[in-house]
């Protein structure tokens, strides 16, 4: 309750200080029906494009993601699969080397495991490895990363390890807009795309603009959003952990510190431009991420800033904030320590800055 | 119309001189058409199957009688125990089967050569599989297989020259490079699979896309006696058999997985049983006149009952491999011993002489005829030049909305596009016949697009009109909306009718 409470206010900081919104955001709207609305557009607008997943249709969806969509397009558009993911991703990537455009769901990203080998040989590969002549437009969607409660196996984070790999488009929405824009553009890509949801904001409500219901409205891949503009400092984060700094940069913004705070969008491709072009404004740099931090999402910017001009344009090396690199453990207080949290940020925030911190504050005064 | 009614005692054939001399036959006159009859013996199958061989005795046409061609599993009819075949067919076959034992020879020899390099699976003592389900196979059916494949790739439509290119990392490969040995793929071909087993799972995606358009077409989905134990088989069985797909599971059985016989990797190497509730069919995979009936009752049974699994049971001679001599898992004797008793090139050539349909010189001249051909092909595609270095970071997307690719050091490599043009040609495949839709700012680059095809659309049509023609045809068929700034309805209608085609849409023809 105190939550949503305290991403509403955030929203609405949000919006307050956004350029790039002209309207009042005239409704909310959740994540889930976010997801639920696209695919339904997507399905509506394209023969080729079916669902394929575990209790996807008869039960509504595992996270009611896909609610409503069995009843209205059948047996034919909505496949209930049995429990073999390596199965059933195989027969997705098959069916869209053929022609067909599937929505692969994986329950969670953690039983993308079990058929981690469809997604990368079978469907990143094979554009290149057939020179073009077979491409494969598949989505893989489902919640990825920690949920709550659900301990280690079912609550690891693969932003890192899909967008690894090269053929792979990857993308992490945080917010309604994202979820429905990005899901739409992803169905609508000739490449295989990865698309990792997060549980936790599934039931959360956003404002959203008139413009977010078109049917044709796609958000592009590959395009981070600036959720909220500042001078001191970049947050670059992924989905949910851009709640997180969203609400950190509101506790920054108490002191005296205006921090930037960029959604990502998408891992791969990254938007180094966003990224590079804030810090050329702030001069200091912060990832986060929930995921585990080695070979992670904020290791990848932090090589990538060292790589261009834009290194010299930082006052302080890039700090990392990530999951404590331990696999999920089940308690609570543990859960809750385990991955960063807003005093995390914060703390790490005032010690990039450093001693200008504090002038940062006086300044504001 | 040659007569002769032949019964042959098994494994033996009759010299075709004997058999001429008594029937008074000149050696020039050779039928057109003749019958194959098939046994089938019904050991050690669910249904017990004993079919009497029938002879052919109306027109006294010659005859021949294959033995122990087929076992059943939870069929209530097997093939067709009559088959006709033709001089046509018969020539065809033979010379793909050699032209696919010529061109393998060549690409061992080349690659001891060094000339190839990696991974180089060869068909040598196959042939008869793919060339007799090629036989029975439609031009709307999908095959996909795993990385023994260079026969199939041929079949499937790709000419030798383009094969072995692939295989010489040369420009005019059919992969230009990029793929390989094992990534080889054509129009309802879909490779060509380094993973064991992947295929599967695999081709039963691609049945269901058959399934989805209701394009009467099935796929054919092979697969070794080493993969048959993968769980992701058993995941496609089931999916396979829930959905009705029309899926042909083949398992071509040539008894070693690398170099691991059947009896020490699979607890049970009936492969045909293993489908448990699919019905399954074991065939004699070197007899290409039964594999062929085989895949005549199965291409039928995928499209009206569901899945089915083959096995065909055949051997290789060479090893797993290149680098694999074949010899330390398995005698030469035994080999030797395949070679002379079951080779499908010479046992099939051996029925040709018997029934008739050629002579001893024809053949000869024949073998010598597609050997030349074959050695030329490959020769020149070994003089075309390495592929290009800037293929590297070409086509890793078929959309790339990165900016360029990272290189050893830096991000300096352009992601270039060329998968529209290949060789001069636009190259279709199945996923890219529709036009894809673009994203973000690529909106509205095609919508400008889409206005002017429209405008030229409207002009077409006043001046048709006003020539008297009536209205052309074209895929610009949606009513005119106008040029009213109105984003989203004619962003909303964006040509639905070419877009997004009906579920009976014809399968397309094929590409060459």
């Amino acid at each position: 309750m105190l939550r949503t409470r305290l991403i509403q206010a955030a929203s609405s900081a949000q919006r307050a200080f956004s350029t790039s919104q002209k309207a009042l955001a005239a409704k909310q709207m959740t994540v889930r029906d976010a997801l639920n609305s696209a695919l339904d557009d997507e399905l509506a607008r394209d023969d080729r494009v079916f669902i394929l997943g575990e209790e996807v249709a008869q039960y509504d969806g595992a996270y009611k993601v896909s609610r409503g969509l069995w009843k209205k397009y059948g047996d034919k558009r909505v496949i209930d699969t049995p429990i073999t993911e390596m199965g059933f991703a195989g027969i997705a990537v098959g069916a869209a080397m053929a022609g067909l455009r599937p929505v692969c769901e994986f329950m969670t990203w953690n039983f993308s495991m079990q058929a981690i080998d469809h997604i990368i040989n079978s469907a990143a590969k094979t554009f290149y490895m057939s020179a073009g002549a077979v491409n494969v437009p598949i989505v893989f969607r489902g919640p990825n990363g920690a949920a709550s409660g659900v301990a280690a196996q079912h609550s690891q984070c693969f932003a890192a390890w899909y967008a690894h790999c090269p053929g792979l488009k990857v993308i992490s929405p945080y917010d309604s807009e994202d979820a429905r824009g990005l899901l739409k553009a992803a169905i609508r890509d000739p490449d295989p795309v990865v698309f990792l949801e997060n549980e936790l904001v599934y039931g959360t409500a956003f404002p959203v603009d008139d413009k977010v219901a078109d049917k044709d409205f796609v958000v592009p891949i590959g395009k981070a959003k600036i959720m909220r503009p500042g001078k001191d400092i970049t947050l670059v984060a992924h989905s949910k952990a851009v709640e997180t700094s969203l609400l950190a940069a509101a506790e920054l913004a108490k002191k005296g510190i205006e921090a930037e705070v960029i959604n990502l969008r998408s891992i791969r491709p990254l938007d180094t431009a966003t990224i590079f072009a804030s810090v050329r404004k702030t001069h200091h740099l912060v990832t986060v991420e929930n995921g585990w931090p080695q070979h992670g999402v904020g290791a990848e910017i932090c090589a990538r800033i060292m790589e261009d001009q834009t290194f010299f344009e930082l006052d302080a090396p890039v700090w990392r904030c990530a999951g404590v690199d331990v696999p999920m453990p089940y308690a609570k207080t543990l859960e809750a320590h385990a991955l960063p949290r807003v005093q995390d940020l914060v703390d790490a925030v005032l010690k990039v800055l450093g001693g200008k911190a504090g002038k940062a504050v006086a300044a504001n005064k | 119309m040659c007569a002769a009614i032949v019964h042959l005692a098994k494994g033996s054939f009759w010299c075709p001189g004997v058999w001429k001399s008594r029937l008074g036959l000149g050696s020039m006159m050779k039928p057109s058409c003749v019958r194959v009859v098939m046994r089938c013996s019904g050991a050690r199958s669910i249904l017990e199957r004993n079919i009497l061989c029938r002879i052919i005795g109306r027109h006294k046409c010659s005859c021949l009688t294959l033995e122990n061609t087929f076992k059943c599993y939870d069929l209530e009819n097997g093939p067709t125990m009559d088959v006709e075949l033709s001089r046509d067919d018969a020539l065809a076959m033979y010379t793909q089967m050699l032209e696919v034992r010529r061109f393998e020879t060549l690409a061992g020899n080349y690659y001891k050569e060094r000339k190839i390099r990696g991974f180089c699976h060869l068909y040598n003592g196959q042939e008869a599989v793919a060339v007799g389900m090629k036989q029975r196979l439609r031009s709307c059916d999908s095959v996909i297989t795993a990385y023994r494949c260079h026969a199939w790739t041929y079949l499937m439509g790709v000419s030798m020259h383009e094969i072995m290119g692939e295989l010489l990392g040369v420009r005019s490969g059919c992969s230009r490079g990029k793929g390989g040995s094992m990534h080889m793929y054509s129009d309802r071909f879909y490779g060509g699979n380094g993973i064991v087993g992947a295929q599967v799972p695999l081709g039963a995606g691609i049945a269901l896309a058959h399934r989805y358009r209701k394009d009467n077409g099935v796929a054919v989905v092979l697969y070794g006696d080493g993969a048959a134990n993968q769980g992701q088989v058993f995941e496609s069985y089931n999916m396979a058999k829930l959905w009705c797909l029309p899926c042909i599971f083949v398992c071509e059985n040539n008894h070693y997985g690398m170099g691991t016989h059947v009896r020490r990797a699979s607890a049970m190497s009936e492969f045909y049983m293993r489908g448990q509730y699919i019905p399954g069919l074991w065939v004699d995979g070197n007899q290409v006149l039964a594999v062929r009936s085989a895949t005549q009752f199965a291409v039928d049974h995928a499209l009206n009952h569901g899945p089915i699994v083959l096995e065909m049971s055949t051997y290789r001679y060479v090893g797993h491999s290149m680098s694999d001599p074949g010899t330390s898992y398995r005698s030469r004797d035994e080999v030797q011993a395949a070679r002379e008793k079951s080779d499908p090139i010479t046992s099939f050539r051996s029925q040709i002489i018997a029934l008739c349909l050629a002579d001893e010189e024809e053949l000869k001249a024949l073998e010598d005829k597609t050997k030349k051909q074959v050695d030329s092909i490959c020769k020149k595609a070994s003089t075309d030049k390495e592929v290009e270095l800037h293929e590297l970071h070409t086509d890793i997307y078929s959309k790339n909305v990165d900016g360029k690719i990272r290189n050893v050091s830096g991000f300096n490599l352009e992601h270039i596009k060329l998968a529209e043009v290949c060789f001069g040609k636009p190259r279709r495949t199945p996923a890219c016949e529709i036009n894809d839709v673009p994203v973000g700012a690529a909106i509205d680059v095609a919508k400008a697009k889409e206005r002017k095809a429209e405008q030229e659309a409207k002009k077409a049509k006043e001046d048709a009109k006003g020539k008297g023609k009536g209205e052309p045809k074209g895929a610009d068929s949606k009513p005119p909306k106008g040029e009213d700034g109105d984003k989203k309805k004619s962003s909303a209608t964006e040509t639905p009718a070419a877009k997004t085609p009906p579920p009976t849409k014809k399968p397309p023809a094929p590409k060459k």
